[in-house]
């Protein structure tokens, strides 16, 4: 039994090296996928870890619903793609946004209908707008209305709100939904971040002793199991 | 090199779950009582190994070590690899509960070949304790990475793509392993050779596991 509790502590001991010549940072090989909203276009994230981006990776997405293909892409070197929101959400359709890094390395992202239904609003809001645009265009002198919401909200660090054009006074409900939504996607956009960074998380210390707990407390059983059956 | 869920089909889901039931089943049988604290300490390894990122080379690839099990545990490698792909998947979301099966099958597959090249070499010449262990872990990662492409032969990637893109990436990782297993064998071959599944002193040397 001493020599067994010495074989035990020695491989304890060789595991423990081994783990720390393998120099953590650990990295996880889970595929993670987040995606959110930015205006009228859905960004889709995908990464293996925080610091390891899936380059190249297929990216397919569903409607919710029906389970049928409504487009698909390849993500950039940053992992990232991001695509329109389709028509299919003003019928109340979610999304399924499923990335595929090959070798089996597959993982899906819902967006439910209602998380999209902003973006359906204001896609229809944008229509509205355009005709007022054009209505006004027809008269002369007419401010012009530059459709903004049309292009990618700025990203982090630029976090300027895009001037939103001369605003007719007084303002449209579209106009100030619109000036409104853009301003609230330059807020929210570090809030995005740092959801994707959440859900992205790798194996964190809680997991990995829990794992190692979890076998040594099988061999406990196993062995206990064992010696009933002896008695 | 765990496969998620959702891509494989359930005819292959379901072969993959018979090989896992029956490889445990043998690697039960034949465990001795006074390995299993080696065995489940062998498990949280495997466990661990796959938190370890090898940055060489090309895709995004990290030990397996199955290699290593099969060396040192023999057919006791199949239940140590599924208690530790078991919680891989529910802690790490590594892998996947429907894949569970399959994962079991390609790596326990692995290591019991590793096992059967390491005896098949040791044989043969009975002085290069080192080399054999080598190439025990060094063929581990191999052949979980044909195994693993063989249960994705029949998903669109397909056979010969999948193979050669997990062989390519784990070039670095096999050479890792078989460095690992022939540092660790031999230094348990020095200090305590009761530990391995195998009669190092014994001339003879025999194919079945000595345990």
């Amino acid at each position: 039994m001493k020599q067994f509790a010495k074989n035990s502590l020695l491989c304890i001991f060789m595991v423990a090296v081994l783990v720390l010549a393998g120099s953590l940072p650990a990295q996880a090989h889970r595929v993670n996928v987040f995606a959110w909203l930015e205006g009228d276009r859905v960004v889709v994230e995908c990464a293996f870890s925080r610091s390891q981006p899936i380059n190249n990776g297929q990216v397919t997405v569903y409607d919710n619903v029906t389970n049928k293909e409504l487009l698909q892409g390849r993500t950039d070197a940053t992992g990232h793609f991001s695509f329109r929101v389709p028509e299919i959400v003003r019928e109340g359709h979610g999304l399924r946004i499923e990335i595929n890094a090959g070798q089996g390395h597959v993982s899906d992202w819902v967006m439910a209908a209602d998380e999209l239904y902003e973006a359906a609003a204001l896609t229809a809001g944008f229509d509205r707008a355009q005709i007022a645009e054009n209505n006004l265009a027809e008269k002369p002198c007419a401010p012009a209305v530059r459709p903004a919401h049309r292009q990618l909200p700025p990203r982090q660090g630029q976090n300027i709100v895009q001037p939103t054009a001369n605003i007719p006074m007084p303002a449209t409900p579209d106009h100030v939904r619109q000036i409104v939504n853009e301003s609230l996607d330059a807020k929210l956009a570090p809030i995005h971040k740092h959801m994707a960074a959440m859900e992205n998380r790798g194996a964190g210390i809680v997991e990995i002793f829990g794992g190692i707990g979890w076998i040594i407390g099988l061999v406990g059983l196993w062995l206990y199991f064992r010696g009933r059956r002896k008695d | 090199m765990h496969i998620s869920e959702g891509v494989l089909s359930p005819t292959i889901l379901g072969i993959g779950a018979a090989v896992a039931v029956a490889g445990i089943a043998i690697g039960l049988r034949q465990m001795r009582e006074d390995r299993i604290m080696e065995t489940g300490i062998l498990s949280a390894a495997f466990f661990l190994g796959s938190l370890i990122h090898v940055p060489v080379g090309f895709g995004s690839a990290h030990l397996l070590l199955c290699g290593l099990l099969g060396v040192m545990l023999g057919w006791a490698a199949f239940p140590a690899i599924f208690a530790a792909l078991l919680l891989q998947a529910i802690l790490l979301q590594f892998g996947g509960l429907t894949t569970l099966g399959v994962n079991t099958a390609t790596m326990g597959g692995a290591a019991v070949c590793a096992f059967y090249i390491f005896e098949f070499l040791r044989k043969i010449r009975p002085g290069h304790l080192k080399f054999a262990a080598f190439c025990g872990g060094f063929a581990g990662v191999a052949i979980a990475a044909l195994l693993t492409s063989l249960a994705l032969a029949f998903t669109n990637e397909g056979f010969v793509a999948a193979a050669g893109a997990l062989l390519l990436a784990h070039v670095p990782v096999m050479i890792a392993e078989g460095l690992i297993t022939a540092v660790t064998v031999s230094f348990i071959a020095r200090v305590r050779p009761q530990m391995l599944p195998i009669q190092i002193l014994n001339s003879k040397g025999s194919i079945a596991p000595n345990w």
